[in-house]
């Protein structure tokens, strides 16, 4: 701790010793018989001042003569007060207000109305200020405004969100309406950037986009981390369909850790929140447990603002090495009077994308049908092949179904179009808000309702929200926020190959089996589950009635912020914030079932809790260093601690059938387990403005860990920033270029680990064996850790043309994560498994650009934006630990599918095995007409060459249109259910060479042959590899598959494209006219119809979407493994304001 | 220019902060707290982890060796459609690395947790305690002995040591390893006679015995002699005198001696037979194994009442075995439902698990005389091993003594050469369902004879035909990470097929 010491000494040197400067433009003139006016107009040009005068004045023309040289404004005022009958009001900004003298300065009210200049609607929440004080006031909803004014000279100030700020010098007058013009640039203007301080975009030199609440809330997802999708450059976002509350990947400029979740940092109103993953369903089964960023009701969003590089997230530390997004709620506002907002969404969801299957051939295999081999179904149920659909044509004949029961053999509709139900989701929100000079003060609550299109799950959810800022006295302010989340999920479904897998079951169901067959049957008359045969399947029905899941979330977030206004130099910041969230979850399996159950009945549930705290404090010093050169001073600490603690139990075999309860359970086991961290932090940023162009920004952190050997436990962060402004440096014509900014950047952040890694330990068994059992954990501890280190840098530009109706943004980066902490796998003689070592670097770079434009703005309120984003990130592995030529990171169907990292390759190739192809890529074939088999290579990757997403708005009068297209080019995953699907018989695909085969060999043994008649089929597309000439040997169809898959293990054919295009997004909405609302006592009315994840333009995958990984982790898109059908959502919302 | 005062109040506010933050300082010593984990023990003693890997060494490594690997180059069983290419000859796997799946079961199991005991109980730990230390030496040795005869040369001194820094441990010529192992349990069992009761692990603490101290050195001493047996052929000098040593000290003689685990009637996963658990809980109609036609004609050949306790007779009521190593196209056309199948009683939820039996011991001592080894009529040692292995089995007595008493193979006949066979034949039947030494058997004596595969219907694998004598090394992690030294072993032996014969396999 010395060190700190040290440091704590030198930041309180520098703070208290930093020298200022102060200078005052001096002005020189020289005029002699000049009218008033142009007397104005030369001190306009030689300085920044600025007069504000009315027209009919009568002095204006007079003959003024002066001669100064060097001297204060204030000297040259007097002169002219001295020569005129009028007097002058220095304000701040160089402004000075000209007035007649003669006339009484009394107090007025002034009143007016504030349209928007594009559509001439009122305007509500603009901030209405007399210039020179703090007195304000906002307009209501139709943008009227009153204000009290110390004179009828002063000058007012309007300012909004998104339009040009105007100064407006009363003059007299007592009545001002006016139009704001929309500021097209001013829209990204300000920005929330880290520890939410809130910049001007222009001064940044990183990448850093912010997103507002209309563009995040128009359509209603259960985690409004979706609705990011395709919004931001640099940004993957994929929500796997897992029902109702699951989680989503996220993932910002690649992966850059082996070892974390790479998932961005989530911080909340300054407060760093938990948004992790509660459980991910594996490719053998299991279901997605949902993640902690679905908490975060969309409603409560003001703006979401990424943090994409480690430049912008420096100032978090370890925590920001995979970026931020920043979440800024929703707070009160000064009106008068109690804002009412109601909103209410009501969105559909249904199945969209779902494998397309054959429709011709039933149960069996070699074309035959089961009972070819033995006349009793129900000792063939359960064996393979005869559970596959490679049987005979289905035409109506009479054949012994599943059940033994003679029925006519035909093909049943697609279960994947037929079992789902159509979802939805209710969302209701009112909130209340208002406030005056002192309070500010809004309060929500949501309730949300929703139904998965599985037939048991269901959501509910409510979440209540109370935010207030308060003023004590002069210099303090205080601001606290409380938030409340309980969500209840009931049956999440289970996906992958679980045996309660409906999407799997649909895969390879055999063809002529209906569901209404399953769902009559789904016990035997001793009240087992019929159907279920081996670990492969059950049957789907039983699963829906007698295997079910619920989990109960209660959260809270806390926060209570004092800023101390200590002087004008100084402001102090003290903040706490907590986040708690308990969880329970309970899984149940009645007895009756061998696969789900092994017949007796499973239970189990189990109860977490999670905390985080977060407290800091944060100095802020301002100064203006020279005329042009301002200094901005940030010291900041953060104490951080984490806890995590959870009981468990779980058992099988049930006494007493129907009471789902531990009490009923014969054979029972108990589990717990807690961890805590602590992580100190104490920080320094800093930023140097220089004129209006050139701005300097340096970060400094360093972060204290318990997790870390205590000699080691200290690392340091730093990044420095330039942004420069070349279009004012060089006054460059703006008609021209009205934004020229070039930007660079560099840092480098750290990443910790978990607690308990430093040393060895015992663990005891608990077990009913009369023995006392223990063992040793098969990974071992390294007390040599090193933070890993993530460095990057990053130049980009942003150009604005045609007054910035064209804007582009622009940025590359680069960055190497090395000391990756990871787990390098040990030679298994060693007795272990592997250690936690520092080892490897992750290289990521790529570019993310912005176009933005507007082509068309009319008079008559026609307006057009339109904006393309899209980047490239490659995710390269350099090098892993000493030894290691690989590292498995996700293994499918028995290891003939390898996710991996190996150096020189990008982050999560995938390797299997090919064919043997000639230099003209054609398989080689064998002289009996099968493909030989080649080596297991890469064959593909995860990562997309490009992602990005094209967004038009339109509005006119009260409508608008929005739409959002999102596109993936490249990029590879398995398809591990259109490989089942082939070995099994049921896709389309597997048609090929099936009538053909049949037409010759029908009723015939796969191996036999007819003498004379030459065997048609399936024709494998290649060349003979000993003549050179086209194969045309034909192979008996399912053999063909069964050979390439299951015994060459071939699966090149099952890597496929991620590339699609997809309309993500639309959005049609109605403001309702002032001149029907102003008969109602609503101040707004809002109608939006909505539809997310409509369609696809283009799907190479076909069957399924890309986006169907099998879990939200860093290479949870490297596979798809029957998760639920792609869904789309469309519906209606609506928002009242009273 | 001029510079700006700060005024005192400033100067204070900040001060009285910064002195706050410094208050953050010295929490080393409750971080040091803070990081150790609650969940686990910094430290535990021997008993907790020699039980586990007892416990590790009968139930976790079953089906690698006897279902993967053992059965099927034994011609005993044939397993499912996609645990078939030991079966077929074929030393590629469909399911990843099955080979460092053996070794890593073993290594990472048993042998990771007594080589703790080892240290912990050995000189200077701190359980000392010699007779501890012995007998952890036994199940040590005991899963070694396996491993090396499954790949032949394997890190054996430095093995499972990696808390002791040696992460990438030495392979040992599997000559040195049999020679070390013999000694070990030599020291073993000197030390263990010398031992008192109170010293060793007492009743609560052995699964094996129950604390009996007699039973732990007949064990040692009859490991040795299978050891010695083992490798007799490579070095009879050495090991004829190994023989001869152990065939003077006690045995297991009886078969409440036996090396097993006991199993309990439970509806407990954890306390019953894995191999219930393995065959009838999980993969009913999958017929996981199909008894072999090899095993199964062996058996009614000879009228062997043993059969109807292990197999099922199919519909048409009579016991058909299934060909090993079928090709892919005839395979998928066997019938598998009409074949016989393993019967409840055999996969019994509280049949024991078992690694060495009185009836192996017999055999070996039937087989020690029969080559003029030790004394004893070789004859009488061979009924009173298949007496044994009946009984292992509760057959019924009137069924043995009339196998006995009617069967040809029920007593040695012909010259050496055959009664050798029908000895090896017996240890074959009598190691079900430990297969693994029932391939190790036909290894060692080349009994009961597998011919080489020769027509289309079989699969030739990579062998020509011809069984194979061992497995690959590991090809994944253990390959990439301790490459030198494995690279060094392949050397050494001459190469890494699975046709290589291992040192002691000369006959």
């Amino acid at each position: 701790m010395r060190s700190m010491k040290l440091k704590l000494l030198f930041l309180i040197v520098f703070v208290l010793f930093a020298t200022h400067s102060f200078s005052q433009e001096s002005i020189s003139l020289k005029v002699e018989d000049v009218a008033l006016v142009n007397v104005f107009k030369t001190i306009e040009e030689e300085s920044d001042y600025r007069f504000y005068y009315s027209d009919d004045l009568v002095d204006l023309n007079k003959s003024i003569s002066m001669d100064v040289k060097d001297v204060d404004i204030r000297l040259v005022v007097a002169e002219l007060e001295l020569q005129t009958d009028l007097s002058f009001r220095l304000m701040e900004d160089r402004l000075i207000v000209v007035l007649p003298s003669d006339v009484p300065l009394l107090p007025a009210v002034v009143t007016g109305k504030i349209t928007s200049a594009n559509d001439r609607y009122g305007l509500p929440g603009v901030t209405v200020v007399v210039l020179g004080t703090t007195d304000g006031v906002i307009t209501d909803g139709n943008g009227q405004y009153m204000i009290e004014v110390p004179d009828k000279y002063a000058v007012l100030t309007f300012r909004y969100v998104g339009f040009q700020s105007q100064e407006v010098p009363l003059n007299g007058r007592i009545n001002v309406d006016l139009e704001l013009a929309e500021d097209i640039m001013a829209i990204e203007e300000v920005i929330v950037t880290a520890l939410s301080i809130e910049r001007d975009k222009n001064s940044l030199g990183y990448s850093i986009t912010q997103v507002g609440s209309d563009e995040l809330n128009s359509v209603k997802e259960n985690n409004p981390i979706n609705s990011l999708a395709g919004k931001v450059a640099g940004l993957q976002i994929s929500s796997t369909p897992t029902g109702v509350d699951g989680s989503t990947r996220v993932i910002l400029r690649g992966v850059a850790s082996l070892s974390s979740g790479n998932r961005p940092l989530i911080v909340v109103d300054g407060i760093p929140v938990d948004g992790g993953t509660y459980g991910n369903a594996g490719i053998g089964g299991g279901k997605d447990m949902g993640d902690a960023l679905s908490d975060i009701n969309p409603e409560d969003i003001e703006s979401m603002s990424v943090l994409k590089g480690a430049g912008a997230a420096a100032a978090y530390g370890s925590r920001g090495s995979n970026g931020v997004i920043l979440i800024t709620t929703k707070s009160g506002t000064k009106r008068k009077g109690l804002g009412v907002t109601f909103n209410s969404s009501y969105i559909l969801e249904s199945v969209s994308t779902y494998p397309q299957l054959q429709s011709k051939y039933g149960q069996g295999a070699f074309g035959q049908h089961p009972t070819e081999v033995t006349a009793d179904m129900a000792a063939i149920k359960g064996e393979e092949p005869w559970i596959w659909s490679w049987g005979r044509p289905m035409e109506g004949q009479t054949l012994p179904d599943w059940l033994d029961n003679p029925i006519p053999y035909t093909a049943e509709p697609n279960p994947f179009g037929k079992f789902y139900r159509t979802g939805s989701n209710l969302m209701n929100t009112l909130a209340l808000d208002g406030g005056n000079d002192i309070t500010t003060m809004r309060a929500s609550i949501t309730f949300q309702n929703g139904k998965g299109i599985y037939p048991t799950n269901d959501m509910n959810k409510q979440t209540i929200n109370l935010r207030s800022t308060t003023k004590v006295g002069k210099r303090v302010e205080v601001d606290g926020k409380f938030t409340y989340i309980h969500n209840k999920v009931e049956n999440r479904p289970y996906v992958s190959e679980d045996v309660a897998s409906s999407s799997w079951a649909f895969s390879i169901l055999p063809r002529d089996v209906s569901l209404q067959s399953l769902e009559d049957n789904y016990v035997d008359e001793n009240g087992i589950e019929q159907w279920g045969w081996d670990r492969t399947l059950g049957n789907i029905y039983w699963s829906l009635k007698n295997k079910q899941n619920s989990d109960e979330k209660h959260r809270m977030q806390g926060l209570l912020s004092i800023n101390y206004d200590i002087s004008e130099r100084f402001d102090l910041l003290v903040r706490s914030g907590l986040d708690y969230t308990n969880r329970n979850s309970m899984e149940y399996a009645t007895q009756g079932s061998r696969v789900n159950s092994n017949y007796n009945g499973r239970y189990s549930n189990g109860m977490d809790n999670r905390l985080e705290m977060n407290s800091d404090f944060l100095i802020s010093y301002r100064e203006d260093l020279s005329e042009n050169l301002n200094l901005y001073l940030n010291l900041g600490g953060n104490h951080r601690y984490q806890q995590y603690k959870s009981i468990n139990q779980w058992g099988d075999t049930w006494k007493v059938p129907d009471f789902f309860h531990i009490s009923n359970i014969e054979n029972y086991y108990t589990g717990q387990y807690f961890n805590e961290k602590e992580v100190l932090s104490l920080y320094g940023l800093g930023t140097l403005t220089y004129a209006n162009w050139a701005y300097l920004d340096f970060t400094y952190r360093n972060d204290w860990s318990s997790t870390l050997p205590a000699e080691s436990n200290s690392y340091n962060f730093y990044s420095g920033n330039l942004s420069l402004v070349f279009t004012e440096l060089f006054e460059i014509n703006p008609s021209i270029l009205s934004l020229g900014k070039l930007r660079g950047s560099y840092a480098r952040v750290g990443n910790d680990t978990g607690p308990y890694q430093t040393q060895n330990y015992y663990s005891v068994w608990q077990t009913q064996w009369p023995y006392p059992v223990g063992s040793m954990s098969g990974r071992l501890a390294f007390a040599d850790f090193k933070p890993e280190i993530t460095s990057s840098w990053e130049l980009g530009a942003n150009l604005g043309f045609l007054k910035n109706r064209i804007n582009l943004d622009f940025a590359y980066y680069n960055s190497i994560s090395e000391n990756q902490i990871m787990d390098v796998k040990l030679a298994p003689s060693s007795g272990f498994d592997n250690i936690k070592q520092n080892a490897g670097a992750i290289r990521n770079n790529g570019f993310e650009a912005l176009i933005s434009a507007t082509p068309v703005t009319s008079v008559k309120g026609f307006a057009w934006d339109v904006s393309l984003n899209f980047s490239r990130n490659k995710s390269m592995v350099e090098s892993l630990a000493e030894g290691e030529d690989r590292k498995v990171l996700a293994t499918a169907i028995n290891g003939m599918v390898l996710v991996e990292v190996r150096p020189g390759e990008p982050f999560g190739s995938i390797y299997g095995r090919d064919y043997i192809r000639d230099e003209n890529g054609n398989k080689l074939i064998d002289d009996n007409g099968r493909a030989l088999q080649g080596e297991v290579q890469n064959l593909g990757d995860i990562n997309p060459d490009l992602i990005g997403g094209l967004a038009n708005h339109f509005s006119y009068k009260g409508f608008n249109l929005s739409f959002l297209i999102d596109f993936q080019l490249g990029g590879e995953f398995y398809s591990h259910s259109q490989l089942y699907r082939d070995l099994f018989g049921t896709s389309v695909e597997s048609l090929e060479g099936r009538d053909e085969w049949y037409s010759t060999h029908e009723g015939l043994f796969h191996s036999q042959t007819i003498p004379g008649v030459i065997p048609k089929g399936y024709v494998e597309e290649g060349v003979n590899v000993n003549t050179g000439q086209a194969n045309d040997i034909a192979q008996q169809p399912m053999l063909r598959n069964v050979n390439v898959i299951w015994f060459d293990r071939i699966v090149s054919d099952y890597i496929l494209d991620a590339s699609n295009v997809r309309m993500r997004e639309i959005v049609l909405g109605y403001n309702l006219p002032r001149s029907i609302l102003d008969k109602t006592p609503f101040e707004d009315i809002n109608i939006s119809l909505v539809g997310r994840n409509l369609f696809f333009f283009y799907n190479a995958a076909v069957h399924v979407d890309p986006e169907s990984g099998y879990n939200a982790s860093s290479i949870g898109n490297a596979i798809e493994a029957t998760a639920l059908p792609a869904t789309r959502s469309y519906g209606v919302s609506v928002t009242v304001n009273f | 220019m001029k510079s700006k005062k700060y005024n005192k109040f400033e100067i204070k506010s900040v001060l009285v902060l910064l002195l706050t933050m410094a208050m953050f300082s010295s929490c080393d010593e409750r971080w040091e707290e803070m990081n150790t984990d609650p969940n686990q023990l910094s430290s535990l003693s021997d008993e907790y982890l020699f039980t586990n890997a007892v416990r590790q060494t009968f139930r976790d490594q079953f089906e690698r060796f006897d279902i993967d690997f053992g059965g099927q180059f034994a011609h005993i069983w044939i397993s499912n459609s996609w645990n078939r290419e030991a079966d077929k000859y074929n030393d590629i796997q469909s399911q990843g690395d099955i080979y460092e799946r053996v070794f890593h079961g073993v290594y990472n199991g048993p042998i990771r947790n007594i080589v703790e005991v080892m240290q912990m109980t050995g000189p200077g730990g701190d359980f000392e305690n010699s007779a501890r230390y012995a007998q952890a030496s036994i199940i040590g040795t005991l899963n070694f002995s396996r491993l090396t005869d499954f790949f032949g040369d394997i890190p054996y001194f430095e093995g499972g040591m990696g808390k002791y820094d040696i992460l990438k441990p030495v392979y040992d010529e599997q000559e040195v390893i049999y020679s070390d192992m013999v000694s070990r349990l030599e020291d073993a069992i000197s030390v263990l006679k010398a031992a008192s009761d109170t010293e060793i692990y007492s009743s609560a603490e052995d699964p094996l015995f129950a604390g009996d101290r007699d039973n732990w050195i007949s064990f040692a001493n009859s490991l040795r002699l299978r050891l010695a047996m083992h490798a007799r052929f490579a070095d009879p000098g050495t090991y004829n005198d190994v023989i001869t040593e152990c065939l003077g000290e006690v045995l297991i003689e009886e078969n409440s001696q036996n090396v097993k685990l006991d199993m309990e009637d439970s509806n407990n996963t954890s306390l019953y037979n894995p191999w219930h658990a393995k065959i009838i809980d999980y993969q009913a109609s999958l017929y996981t194994l199909n008894w072999s036609a090899k095993f199964i004609d062996a058996l009614k050949d000879t009228n062997d009442p043993r059969l109807a306790f292990f197999a099922t007779k199919n519909s048409s009521d009579e016991y058909v075995g299934m060909p090993n190593g079928l090709a892919d196209t005839y395979y998928s056309g066997w019938s598998r439902a009409n074949s016989s199948l393993a019967t409840e009683a055999f996969l019994a939820k509280d049949q024991p698990m078992y690694l060495m039996a009185a009836s192996e011991i017999y055999f070996l001592r039937a087989e020690a005389a029969l080559f003029g080894l030790g004394s004893g009529d070789a004859n009488t040692l061979y009924q009173t091993g298949i007496e044994m292995a009946m009984d292992q089995w509760s057959i019924e007595d009137s069924l043995v003594t009339k196998y006995l008493s009617e069967e040809a193979e029920a007593s040695l006949f012909g010259d050496q050469e055959n009664s050798f066979r029908q000895i090896a034949t017996q240890l074959w039947i009598s190691f079900v369902p430990t297969t693994f030494e029932g391939w190790t058997t036909i290894r060692r004596t080349g009994y009961p004879v597998i011919e080489q595969r020769t027509s289309d219907m079989y699969s030739q694998g990579v062998t020509d035909g011809y069984m194979p004598t061992r497995l690959k090394y590991p090809f994944t992690v253990e390959a990439s990470v301790n490459g030198a030294n494995q690279q060094a072993a392949i050397e050494n032996m001459g190469g890494n097929k699975i046709d290589l014969p291992l040192w002691w396999d000369v006959r």
